[in-house]
């Protein structure tokens, strides 16, 4: 389940989703559905047929869109107000394929109170729920970010969260949580694609035993046919640096270009560090975060080149194009999809020191740190790395084997089994 | 217009005795001198009589004659005097009112009517009456308007006290006769003009209905040749009523500096308010009128502006006139606002029931415990509850009741509940009240609707630490001899105590009683908050009591606005039967307090209900108290009496 489907607007968990649904599929164990929600605001297409909630996406049988209004959607509880979406359209779905297990990725825009449809309705069903995200931690979005500096936060409680939402009483922030809760208790595992996240959600009070580091697999990408791939001079500067992703505040794309600015004005260096920025949905953002944006990249414009949006299929060909991959966010970031193609293009990784970033990106092994949100230390960082080739060589040594789908489908399926066993036993008893 | 001799017919005159009969024989038929000169309807069963009776023993009664039996009829009159009357029998002229079924309501009981004074008897036939038959107007216009002045005012009141004597209800229609009958007697001086430079003011700000028969009025007075001496309300029906002797007065500066540049020295300008009551029912929201004379017998008149009915409204304007001084005299409250407010809180009280009771999945018919938890406009608690009794077992077990007292959400919560109930499978009632009627209410008809042995009092933004608290609860109550009602620990969202039981103190200098809470904002593991132990008095959040006690002691009182002081009430009244209060730490539950309605209109209510909450238990509280001192409460220890002292509490994680 997910609150998504690719084919509507691709993003990091729902391609995911998709990606795993496939792979559990080709492994032939188990027959996987993958029931994806559709509807406003993601989508603008209302369910297409009367009295069901259900369509399909394409012409494969196993992928569903599950459609929901999404304007009565309650952001702050995550739930629904007209509970028949649970208790009769979903009630339905699960009464006609009596899922072994319900697999979640996300309940945005379903409702957390799902959850205690399934236990309802299919008592010895497992519940797996990956959390990929801060949002039942966090009201902000997610974003574990301070509403007043933006400052990256570690502590959810009602006092910190009313603090940070004036307007909400810490008692609502009380009622949320425990409302949340009551019925993440029905889960029987969560998964989390990062070390970090495992820890966030042990301090807001899932306990440890319930929760299994579980990386996202990638697809591995067919064999490059002999001889397409340029030779590349070893001895060439690595002064090529970029940026892929939203430009957004939280992505910290300003940090990038105020670094930048201060390379310009103080440092001199040799060769000279030139970044490209890959990225779009500017128009999404705030005036004052595009006026800030533009005013930057004018500033910086001899060195900092705004490509824009890109296609997935393109990134192998972008990513041999330069040396460094900069992910400057100056939020946790859960588990970027960005850190997974850098190194599976054997590009080493400038990213800050915070989060689930830090933990996929070691310090002068793989990549390189800079402290959070300051651009002085990511520009001392991205001299530091134009300047020595040799380190940019030790680094690609030092990236990691890539976790593949194929043995991401093989964990996930022992840990199905392996509930399902205990569901079994436990209906027996 | 004198009566014919008796009709030959003796037909009907087509009216009939509501009372019963009442034989009588020893009586001289047509007999008795004297003449109706008008006779008149008001409204479906008084008839309005003017005209000449010799009464010489200065009784008249009035009777129903029917086959020579005679049907005593409930009437009342008023003399004047008139100058036609025969000089040989001095009698005074009567405006009479007799109790009467109109045509055609009557047909079934037809008779004649007769006037009787001692054994001499008038009987008036249809055609006597067909004569002196007409409509109100004309017998004001023809018969008392021409009258002097002091015996207009004086007949206009007794005609707005007719329905009231004769023990009839005054429907609309005969509220707007007795207004036209007032505005036809009683003259209206030009209304007072408002100028700094006049020597008299009067203005009317509000005025307010407390019932149909008790008002609040509240406007200011001015007079600067001499003292006021009276202050006479006359309502639009012709009720006339002093007010001056329990005036409540206070100053009002704004009106001092308008009147300051003529000359304040001897200004009498203040603000005044009092509640009245008159002596019937007025309905009518138009026409009522104040009259201030002062000691040189100058009057000033002026309109009053239409009565506001609206409890709400009424209420908040009995509120603000405590807030708007700082030390007001006890009688503004003895007199005014205090009766004021209880007839209201009473009487919005007692006009609520309960509209419908629905069950959502099958709650258990013996269940021991009821948990009644009243809803007001916040209808997410109750998901945010039943998203944590879910965890409980043992809340399948209990009768759980919600009090919808916001019957406007009715249909919202008819939609939710029975969705909530699929989802979340605890299964409970809904009792929905027919309008809002305050959180006693709710309670009491809550209560009222209860199966169990036991009652818990429960406030919606209270949601269960971990499960297991009710049977402690339980347990604890059943264990516990002499035991009244017991509380729990109840937790703010930060693990901080909101109550851990309640006490009585007062300010220096200040002779009203607080509630207060031990240990308020200490930590949860606070030694002494986690001691079970009597209380002077436990939080109505979440109290536990015997069904059977609760009913016998008629449940929260509603003399308190808006859910405050009823549960320090309910333990007074309890420590009075000799039954204690309990806290038990071991039962932990959050009270999200606060989040029930708006603070700012909270704090006026809070002076009035501690005000009345002192005023009835001044000496009980002074008695408790001597039972829990604080310091001894502070350390742990447990005050002396009859109760068994238990094992520590708590907390359980």
């Amino acid at each position: 389940m997910t609150h998504n489907h690719p084919s509507i607007v691709p993003g990091g968990v729902e391609n995911y989703a998709l990606e795993l649904y496939q792979g559990v599929k080709k492994a032939g164990e188990f027959d996987p559905v993958l029931l994806a929600r559709n509807g406003p605001p993601v989508s603008r297409a209302a369910a297409p047929h009367p009295g069901t909630r259900l369509s399909r996406v394409n012409q494969d049988e196993g992928q569903l869109f599950f459609h929901t209004e999404g304007s009565a959607f309650d952001l702050f509880r995550m739930t629904v107000p007209d509970k028949r979406l649970y208790t009769q359209s979903f009630r339905d779905v699960l009464l006609s394929y009596r899922p072994d297990v319900v697999h979640f990725q996300h309940t945005l825009f379903l409702g957390v109170d799902i959850l205690r449809e399934i236990r309802n309705t299919l008592p010895d069903s497992a519940i797996v729920y990956t959390l990929h995200e801060y949002l039942p931690i966090c009201h902000r979005d997610g974003q574990m970010l301070r509403t007043m500096n933006d400052r990256p936060c570690m502590e959810s409680s009602p006092r910190r969260c009313h603090e940070c939402f004036p307007e909400i009483s810490p008692q609502a922030f009380l009622a949320r949580k425990r409302f949340i809760q009551s019925h993440f208790e029905l889960v029987d595992l969560f998964l989390a694609p990062s070390r970090f996240l495992v820890d966030r959600y042990v301090d807001w009070g899932i306990p440890r035993e319930k929760l299994r580091f579980e990386p996202n697999g990638r697809i591995r990408p067919p064999e490059p046919e002999p001889g397409s791939i340029e030779l590349d001079d070893p001895e060439r500067p690595r002064n090529r640096f970029a940026f892929f992703g939203q430009l957004s505040p939280f992505k910290g794309v300003t940090v990038l270009l105020e670094a930048m600015k201060i390379l310009a004005d103080e440092v001199v260096t040799d060769p000279r560090p030139r970044v490209w920025l890959h990225g779009a949905n500017l128009e999404f953002r705030s005036p004052e975060f595009r006026r800030e944006f533009e005013e930057q990249l004018d500033a910086t414009r001899e060195r900092v080149t705004m490509v824009g949006r890109y296609e997935p299929s393109e990134l192998p060909d972008l990513m041999r194009a330069i040396d460094w991959v900069v992910i400057p966010s100056i939020w946790f970031e859960n588990s970027p999809l960005v850190i997974q193609e850098a190194f599976m293009h054997g590009r080493p990784v400038i990213c800050s020191d915070i989060g689930g970033m830090a933990e996929k990106v070691e310090d002068r092994v793989s990549g390189l740190h800079f402290r959070a949100g300051d651009p002085r230390s990511l520009a001392r960082t991205i001299a530091r790395a134009a300047r020595d080739p040799e380190l940019w060589a030790r680094l690609q040594t030092g990236i990691p084997e890539v976790y593949w789908m194929e043995d991401a489908v093989k964990s996930i399926s022992a840990i199905y089994r392996q509930l399902m066993e205990r569901k079994r036993s436990e209906a027996a008893a | 217009m004198r009566p014919d001799r008796p009709d030959e017919t003796r037909g009907s005159v087509g009216v009939a005795a509501p009372g019963s009969a009442v034989a009588e024989s020893a009586w001289i038929p047509d007999s008795l001198g004297g003449w109706v000169d008008y006779a008149a309807w008001l409204g479906e069963e008084i008839l309005i009589l003017v005209g000449w009776f010799p009464a010489p023993d200065g009784e008249i009664e009035f009777a129903l004659e029917r086959d020579g039996q005679l049907e005593s009829l409930d009437a009342c009159f008023e003399s004047y005097a008139r100058s036609d009357p025969p000089p040989e029998d001095p009698s005074p002229a009567k405006v009479v009112a007799v109790r009467l079924l109109r045509p055609p309501r009557a047909a079934s009981r037809m008779g004649r009517l007769a006037v009787r004074s001692g054994d001499r008897v008038l009987t008036l036939g249809p055609s006597d009456l067909s004569k002196s038959l007409t409509d109100l107007d004309t017998l004001l216009l023809g018969g008392l308007v021409p009258l002097p002045a002091r015996d207009r005012g004086r007949l206009a009141d007794f005609l707005a006290g007719v329905p009231r004597k004769l023990g009839l209800p005054v429907p609309f229609e005969t509220s707007r006769a007795l207004a036209i009958a007032r505005d036809l007697l009683c003259e209206s001086p030009d209304p007072v003009v408002i100028a700094s430079e006049e020597p008299r003011g009067l203005h009317v700000d509000e005025i307010f209905s407390i019932d149909e028969e008790t008002f609040f009025v509240r406007g200011w007075l001015h007079d600067r040749e001499a003292r006021v001496v009276d202050l006479r309300l006359v309502s639009p029906e012709g009720h006339r009523v002093s007010v001056f002797d329990t005036l409540h007065r206070f100053r009002r500066p704004d009106v001092e500096k308008f009147y300051a540049p003529a000359g304040a020295e001897h200004s009498t300008s203040t603000g005044f308010c009092a509640r009245f009551g008159t002596r019937g029912p007025s309905r009518l929201p138009h026409g009522w009128r104040v009259e201030m004379t002062n000691a040189e017998g100058d009057r000033a008149v002026t309109a009053a502006p239409p009565v506001i009915k609206d409890p709400e409204r009424v209420r908040r304007a009995l509120l603000k006139q405590l807030g708007g001084e700082t030390r007001p005299a006890e009688t503004l409250l003895t007199d005014h606002l205090a009766p004021a407010l209880n007839r209201l809180q009473t009487r919005l009280m007692d006009q609520v029931a309960v509209a419908e009771i629905t069950e959502y999945g099958a709650t258990p018919a013996a269940a021991e415990i009821s948990i009644i938890v009243p809803l007001y406009r916040r209808l997410e608690f109750l998901e945010a509850q039943l998203a944590q009794f879910v965890h409980d077992p043992a809340m399948r077990e209990v009768d759980l009741i919600y009090v919808l007292d916001s019957p406007d959400q009715a249909d919202a919560l008819a939609i939710s509940a029975p969705q909530l109930h699929d989802l979340y499978r605890v299964p409970f009632r809904v009792v929905t009240l027919d309008r809002n009627g305050g959180f006693s209410a709710a309670n009491n008809l809550g209560v009222g609707a209860a199966r169990g042995r036991l009652a818990l009092l429960l406030n919606s933004d209270v949601l269960p630490h971990h499960p297991g608290w009710l049977g402690k609860m339980r347990s604890f109550y059943d264990e516990t001899p002499r035991i009244g009602a017991l509380g729990a620990k109840l937790l703010y969202e930060d693990d901080t105590l909101q109550h851990a039981g309640m006490y009585f103190d007062r300010q220096p200098g200040n002779d009203v009683w607080l509630n207060m809470h031990y240990f308020k904002g200490m930590p949860r593991s606070l030694p002494a908050a986690n001691l079970t132990r009597r209380v002077p008095a436990v939080t109505g959040a979440c109290v536990l009591l015997e069904r059977a006690l609760y009913e016998e002691l008629g449940g929260l009182r509603g003399v308190y606005v808006q859910g405050d002081f009823e549960d320090s009430d309910l333990c007074l009244r309890l420590f009075e039967r000799g039954l204690a209060s309990w806290y038990l730490p071991d039962a932990e539950l959050y009270h999200l307090e606060g989040q029930s309605y708006p603070s700012a209109a909270r704090s006026l209510n809070t002076r009035f209900n501690a005000w009345l909450h002192t005023h009835l238990w001044d000496e009980t509280i002074q008695e408790a108290r001597a039972a829990f001192p604080y310091e001894a409460m502070a350390g742990g220890a447990c005050p002396p009496g009859d109760g068994e002292e238990t094992e520590d509490g708590g907390a359980d994680e």
